[in-house]
């Protein structure tokens, strides 16, 4: 039949439309104000009421038809893009983002976990007296104990940049009541000769817990715990004897990271000397506790990989990116 | 200090290798620093000089280790069968020296050492030199007891004293070093001069020579912390000096005397004479009490009573029951933690159980300043900035600078007064290979206050730029920073050249500073004090009713004179209707000569009015944008386009 043979007409050009334009067009032949179709809907009026029911219901047919296949034809060529084709491999805007220093990171990682082991956090001076830093903590004046920690004097014998973060030990402990865990990140100073693993300005955390009944074991639990998350489960750790003035028993603690084959001293610890106790006025008989160091650079040392420590002070930017 | 593996075997039959010593020692008591041939260099902890700083020691020490016992061999002390008359004068405070032994000896022959002994001393870093020195230093090395032998003949009046120097008076040493002694330094000396300076080094006058044939034998126990300060003071460090700083026990004197005459009678052809004992002190023995239960208490280990006292006696100790006699040579031993510390480094730490602590739970806290840092890095990881951590030492400093006593070097002089400083030096640095930087650092900085030092933490941002002056993106940095923290009302005033303050109602929070450009290509730095920044804060957020009403916008342009202040005219256009007027924003600048000529600059501006009550009319905003424009054609003779 004519209209059917219309029909199709349209409908196979529709479907070869390539674009808007096109498809227009072919709008236009068929359903324009003069399109095909048009014409012979406007026929209809001379025919018979019998003819106009049969001839009329064919040719709305149609047009919905056309109509719909417009639709979707041209929802099809959006979708496609039609004739303009996006290249998925243009390269992705560099973005900038924002660095903190490793150190900072490193220092953040472990105070999150001692948090999560309930331990605060402590903050001290770096211009220190000769008081805290040594005679409380069991060092005392002309013993060469005091060369372990090589010092900077601001004025000699009183006021020097502290060589370790104990002294907030004595500060925390003189101002609170325990029980109480805490940490004391912070930096300190060494008279040294500057080069791949030695540095003038370093940074160390500190860690106490005192309480009753604290003990040598509970520090071994908190401590492997801690280096557990640290460097990974697979880490090995261990404990071996060793002297530090305001400790006793005292030890350090090496890790062996997996699949390395060298042990790597981390920390000194012990637990809190009797002197100590009785510097602060804590009375040793009622209370016991554990106290460690811990170098920082040297643990993003070994966690980073870092090989040496001057890089942490040279800010070269190209070193603060990759963290 | 270093050790022969070979003398270690002699006394500990059992070693099996040197691999076996490296593990035992570092696991349960030393560690070992290098091993090189026969020579074990072994760290010796600083409060174990006594017992554990000679070879006897330490075999005592191992076999204690492995289980077993070291074989020492016993001393044939020498009868006396000569006399050199000698009188020895005690003349110091019973501390400064607790103990002094001599024995004289003459018949020597002076010769080279026999090989075994010679293999020993180099083993441990020594120089042969002929028997009777060598046998000085080796019996050091066997007992940790130093000794002193002066040549007889050359001491005059027959007598031996210990006393201290008087006044400048002079020594010179074997090595020909010359001293003039002060009043604190103890010396052995004869009828008229100084032999030494005690317990440091030897002098040349009674010097042993090959053509020697008898000597005064000495050995001595000194004050530590005298020996220590002297060998500071005239910057000479020895063996024995060493072994007097880190205090060793009068115990080892015996041993040491002994010992040595039986090696002089043997190697020297020498006949033992008279010996001397002056013990100024008398060493008490250490006995403490050993309490089972603070030890599980302690440790958190549960372990026999038995066998914990088993591990002391393995070390020497003498039990009774709970009572617990340290071996005399344990200058360490003082109270019931340092027998702790025996057993569990006997036992080892890998049998320490690992016990989760009992705490009852409260909050823990952060300092504020912790919490402080915190949002600041957040804020900045934000902008984004990068963090860098520099130096607390400045080559050069100020009035206030506070500098240091021994300095590493002239780079390190004094402590910073400022962050400035060293972010200056990042950003010429950075900017040689980029064209901007962005840092910032937080840490403290340090003046001299009334004689004391006072620090401070400081927070400091710095922008540098190859191209352009970075004041603007600076100011809106700081702003939204200072917002992040909960400062709100943060007000950035020029105050000099080059300088601007940041301020929050009437405080100072910090400066801004505009780094000279022949430092810098251009550079800003913002420094605050984190204490101040702290107290500027505001409490929580609070909701802010949103308005309801419409806000009309209207832009104007204008070319003015290059040096008219933007500062100002916005204030200017602020002030015509401080309530209906909510923001004037500079939104286009341009100072291009070539487009509108020399000494002129075009800035177009952007106003919002709004009303927080109603709807503004066009003729209400036509009207306050003529008050506008007249004020800057009249105040800042813009020109309107």
């Amino acid at each position: 039949m004519e209209i059917e043979e219309l029909k199709n007409r349209a409908l196979g050009e529709i479907a070869g439309a390539k674009n808007e334009e096109g498809l227009e067009k072919i709008r236009v032949q068929f359903l324009g104000r003069k399109g095909e179709l048009t014409e012979i809907l406007r026929s209809l009026k001379s025919l018979s009421d019998d003819e106009k029911r049969t001839r009329g219901g064919a040719a709305n047919t149609a047009r919905e038809a056309i109509e719909a296949a417009l639709l979707e034809r041209r929802g099809f060529l959006m979708a496609e893009g039609g004739e303009q084709e996006i290249d998925l491999t243009f390269p992705g805007k560099r973005v900038q983002l924002g660095h903190l220093h490793p150190l900072t990171l490193i220092e953040n990682g472990i105070r999150k976990i001692f948090t999560e082991l309930n331990f605060s956090v402590i903050e001290g001076p770096e211009v220190e007296t000769a008081h805290y830093n040594f005679d409380a903590l069991n060092i005392p004046e002309s013993h060469p104990a005091r060369d372990m920690w090589d010092t900077f004097w601001i004025k000699q014998p009183e006021l020097l940049l502290r060589t370790h973060t104990s002294p907030m030990q004595i500060r925390y402990m003189e101002t609170h009541e325990p029980p109480f865990q805490i940490i004391v990140p912070g930096r300190v100073f060494r008279y040294e000769a500057i080069n791949a693993s030695h540095q003038i300005n370093f940074h160390q955390v500190e860690g106490l817990m005192v309480g009753p009944d604290v003990s040598l074991a509970n520090f071994k639990y908190i401590i492997t715990e801690f280096l557990k998350r640290l460097f990974g489960d697979r880490v090995k750790v261990r404990m071996r004897p060793s002297y530090f003035p305001f400790v006793e028993p005292g030890l350090e603690i090496d890790i062996q990271m997996k699949g390395g084959d060298k042990w790597l001293e981390v920390m000194g610890a012990g637990m809190v000397h009797p002197n100590v106790f009785n510097a602060v006025k804590y009375n040793p008989k009622f209370v016991k506790g554990f106290a460690f160091g811990l170098g920082l650079e040297r643990m993003a040392m070994l966690k980073y990989g870092t090989p040496d420590i001057r890089m942490f002070y040279e800010n070269d930017i190209r070193f603060l990116k990759q963290f | 200090m270093k050790f022969s593996y070979q003398l270690l075997k002699q006394l500990v039959p059992e070693l099996q290798g040197v691999d076996q010593l490296i593990a035992a020692l570092t696991m349960h008591a030393f560690e070992v620093d290098s091993v090189a041939g026969d020579t074990v260099d072994i760290k010796i902890l600083p409060n174990r000089y006594s017992d554990a700083g000679s070879h006897r020691g330490m075999a005592r020490e191992i076999a204690a280790i492995l289980g077993t016992k070291a074989v020492l061999p016993k001393i044939k002390d020498p009868k006396s069968c000569t006399m050199g008359g000698v009188r020895l004068e005690m003349q110091v405070p019973k501390e400064s020296c607790t103990r002094m032994m001599v024995r004289y000896f003459d018949g020597i022959k002076i010769a080279p050492s026999p090989e075994w002994m010679q293999r020993a001393l180099l083993s441990c870093g020594m120089r042969p030199i002929n028997n009777l020195i060598d046998i000085t230093n080796y019996v050091t090395l066997e007992t940790g007891q130093p000794l002193h032998a002066l040549d007889f003949q050359k001491m005059e009046g027959g007598k031996l004293a210990v006393r201290f120097a008087q006044g400048n008076e002079p020594v010179e040493l074997l090595d020909g070093a010359k001293f003039a002694l002060d009043g604190e330094t103890m010396v052995l000396a004869d009828a008229r001069d100084p032999l030494d300076i005690a317990g440091i080094k030897g002098g040349r006058k009674a010097e042993i020579t090959e053509k020697t044939t008898s000597i005064l034998l000495t050995a001595a126990n000194f004050d530590g912390p005298s020996i220590y300060k002297a060998s500071k003071k005239y910057g000479v460090t020895t063996d024995a000096s060493a072994r007097f700083a880190h205090h060793i026990a009068n115990a080892l004197i015996p041993e040491a005397i002994a010992r040595a005459s039986e090696l002089l009678v043997e190697l020297c052809s020498a006949s033992a004479g008279e010996e001397i004992d002056a013990q100024q002190i008398r060493e008490r023995p250490t006995i403490l009490k050993f309490d089972h239960d603070e030890f599980a208490k302690l440790t958190g280990m549960k372990m026999a009573k038995a066998k914990a006292l088993g591990y002391l006696k393995a070390l020497g100790f003498v039990v009774k029951e709970n009572m617990v006699t340290a071996p005399a040579a344990r200058t360490d031993i003082e109270r019931f933690e340092d027998l702790v510390d025996e057993i569990v480094r006997l036992v080892g730490y890998d049998a320490l159980p690992a016990t989760p602590p009992h705490v009852s739970l409260r909050t823990s806290t952060h300092d504020d300043m912790v919490t402080q840092k915190e949002l600041i890095r957040a804020a900045m990881m934000r902008l984004p900035f990068y963090e860098v951590y520099n130096y607390s030492f400045v080559k050069t400093g100020g009035v206030s600078a506070v500098p240091l006593q021994n300095p590493v070097s002239g780079d390190f002089a004094y402590l910073r007064t400022d962050l400035a400083t060293h972010l200056a030096e990042n950003i010429n640095e950075h900017l040689k290979h980029r064209d901007e930087t962005h840092i910032f650092e937080i840490g403290h900085v340090f003046e001299w206050v009334n004689d004391g030092v006072n620090e401070c933490a400081a927070f400091a941002l710095a922008i540098g730029k190859k191209s352009s002056a970075p004041l603007a993106e600076c100011k809106g940095i700081v702003t939204a920073v200072l917002k992040q923290l909960g400062i709100v009302d943060a007000a950035i005033v020029p105050n000099e050249k080059s300088m601007l303050r940041v301020m929050s109602g009437s405080a100072t929070l910090g400066t801004m500073q505009i780094l000279p450009t022949r430092s810098v290509k251009y550079g800003v730095v913002a420094e605050f004090d984190m204490n101040a920044l702290r107290a500027a804060i505001e409490g929580e957020r609070e909701y802010v009713a949103l308005v309801k009403y419409p806000a009309v916008v209207r832009d104007v342009s204008m070319v003015v004179a290059a040096g008219t202040q933007i500062g100002a005219m916005q204030e200017a256009m602020q002030a015509i209707n401080t309530a209906l007027i909510e923001d004037v924003d500079l939104i286009d600048y341009f100072d291009d000569e070539k487009k509108i000529g020399a000494g002129k600059k075009s800035l177009a501006f952007r106003i919002i009015f709004q009303s927080q009550e109603r709807t503004l009319t066009d003729d209400e905003v036509s009207a306050m944008m003529k008050e506008i424009t007249d004020v800057l054609q009249q105040r800042f003779a813009a020109t309107i386009r």
